[in-house]
C-alpha cells in the first residue's frame, strides 16, 4: 500500500473520497499487551491546494489501518493531497487527481 | 469394408465415452443447485429446512428466492447483515495490496536458470481452472501446480497456505474475474472420475471427535447457524479463493482454509498438498462449475 491508498471520485460537482491509511494504530493498552511501543496517528488533512477540505484530529480510537470516507465540492482534474502525522512526529502525505 | 465400419463404430464410441466421465458428476452438481435453491427459495418453506432458527431472524434477516450464481457470496447471499458489512468494507478492499504484490510476482521473479512463471503460466487467467486432474501427477490444486513449477526450475517450493504463494494467486484470480472467467473443472477420464468420487466420499464421510462431515455444516446446515455465525453452502464456496479473512486480518489459500476447517471439526489437519485435500478440492470445486470466478474476495 506504501503509506496510504486513495480513491477520489467527482459527481455533480461533489467529490466522493475514500482512503486507506497503512499505520499500526497502537493504543497505550494494545502497545503495553505486545510489549511495543504506542503509536497512532493523530492529524490528518485534506487540501485542494491551499484549500483545506478535510482536517480530523484522531486518537486511540482508531484501529488499525483506518478507513476514511469524506465529500467536499470540487472539480475533476484538481489533485487533492491528504497527509497525516502520528504521535511519533513520522508523516506521510499522497497527491492523487480527482477523476 | 467391413475393417473400415468397424473402425468407425469404434472411433465413434470413444469419442461418447470421453465425454460421459464426468455424467455422474453433472448429476451431482445439478442436484446441488436444485437442493439449494428449493432451500432458500421462499419463507415459507423455512420450517422444514432451518428447524433452529429463531422466527425474527428469518423474517427479518433473510434474503429469500436465491438463484444459482448468487450462492457464491456464501453466507451473505441470504445473511443480510453480513451482506451489508460485506459490501461496506469492498468499498475499499484489503486484498488491492495483495493482487498488486502477486501481480509483482507474475512479472518480476526470476528463476536461477532464467526461466519465469510466464513460463508455466503464459496466461494467468486461470484461476477457474484448478483444481486439474494431470495423467501421471493426479489432482493438482493451483498451490501444487504453482509449487511444481517451482521445483521443476530448481527453486524451493513454497508455504501453500499464505504469503506468496496467496499472492500469486490472488493475481490469477482477479485477472481471471476482470476477464469475466467461469469455474471451469475438467473431468475426462475414468482416473479423474475415481479421484472426483474419493473428493465426494471425503466430503461427505464424517470425521473427528464433533463425527461431522463437511456436509453436515454446509449442506445440510448452511443457512443455520453455529452459535452467532451462518454457515456458508457448499454451492459456489470455492469460487472466491483466495480469500481474505477478517479473522486472520490476511489472504489465505483454499488449503489455509481447509485446514482450518478440518481443526474445527476435531481432526488433525491434513497437509496440503496431500492426495487428501487435493482431491477434496477437486470435488468441491467441479460443484460451482459454470459459476463466475470470485477471487480474491472478503470473508469473516
Amino acid at each position: 500500500m506504501a503509506k496510504m491508498r486513495i480513491k477520489a471520485k467527482e459527481k455533480d460537482g461533489i467529490v466522493d473520497v475514500k482512503a486507506m491509511l497503512k499505520h499500526p494504530m497502537l493504543s497505550y493498552d494494545q502497545a503495553k499487551k505486545q510489549g511495543k511501543e504506542a503509536n497512532f496517528i493523530v492529524y490528518i488533512v485534506g487540501k485542494v491546494g491551499d484549500n483545506v477540505v478535510y482536517e480530523v484530529s484522531t486518537s486511540q480510537f482508531l484501529s488499525k489501518n483506518p478507513f476514511l470516507k469524506f465529500k467536499f465540492k470540487g472539480k475533476k482534474g484538481e489533485e487533492l493531497e491528504l497527509s497525516w502525522i502520528d504521535l511519533k512526529g513520522e508523516t506521510a502525505s499522497k497527491k492523487v487527481k480527482i477523476k | 469394408m467391413k475393417k473400415f465400419t468397424a473402425s468407425i463404430v469404434i472411433g465413434a464410441l470413444s469419442i461418447l465415452s470421453a465425454q460421459d466421465f464426468n455424467a455422474q458428476a453433472e448429476k451431482d452438481r445439478k442436484a446441488l443447485i436444485n437442493y439449494f435453491e428449493k432451500k432458500f427459495a421462499d419463507r415459507k418453506n423455512a420450517n422444514m429446512y432451518f428447524p433452529y432458527s429463531t422466527k425474527e431472524e428469518l423474517d427479518k434477516n433473510f434474503k429469500w428466492g436465491i438463484k444459482w450464481e448468487e450462492f457464491r457470496l456464501g453466507s451473505y447471499a441470504f445473511n443480510k447483515n453480513g451482506r451489508e458489512q460485506y459490501e461496506e468494507i469492498n468499498e475499499m478492499p484489503p486484498y488491492e495490496d495483495n493482487v498488486d504484490a502477486g501481480k509483482e510476482l507474475y512479472e518480476n521473479t526470476k528463476f536461477k536458470n532464467g526461466k519465469s512463471f510466464k513460463d508455466c503460466f503464459p496466461n494467468p487467467a486461470i484461476a477457474g481452472d484448478y483444481p486439474k486432474f494431470i495423467k501421471g501427477k493426479g489432482v493438482v490444486t493451483l498451490s501444487v501446480a504453482i509449487n511444481n513449477c517451482l521445483k521443476d526450475n530448481g527453486e524451493k517450493p513454497w508455504k501453500m497456505t499464505k504469503g506468496k504463494m496467496a499472492d500469486l494467486e490472488a493475481y490469477f484470480a482477479a485477472t481471471s474475474r476482470d476477464k469475466g472467467k467461469k469455474v471451469n473443472i475438467v473431468i475426462d477420464s475414468k482416473e479423474a472420475a475415481e479421484a472426483y468420487e474419493r473428493g465426494k466420499k471425503e466430503y461427505y464421510s464424517q470425521r473427528g471427535y464433533l463425527k461431522l462431515s463437511c456436509a453436515t455444516c454446509h449442506v445440510q446446515g448452511a443457512g443455520q447457524r453455529v452459535r452467532n455465525e451462518y454457515m456458508s453452502p457448499l454451492l459456489g464456496q470455492t469460487t472466491h479463493f483466495p480469500v481474505y479473512r477478517l479473522k486472520w486480518e490476511g489472504l489465505g489459500t483454499l488449503e489455509r482454509r481447509l485446514k482450518g476447517c478440518n481443526k474445527d471439526q476435531g481432526e488433525t489437519p491434513h497437509k496440503p498438498g496431500s492426495k487428501w485435500m487435493n482431491e477434496l478440492a477437486y470435488f468441491m470445486a467441479y460443484m460451482s462449475n459454470g459459476m463466475p470466478v470470485d477471487g480474491p474476495d472478503i470473508r469473516k
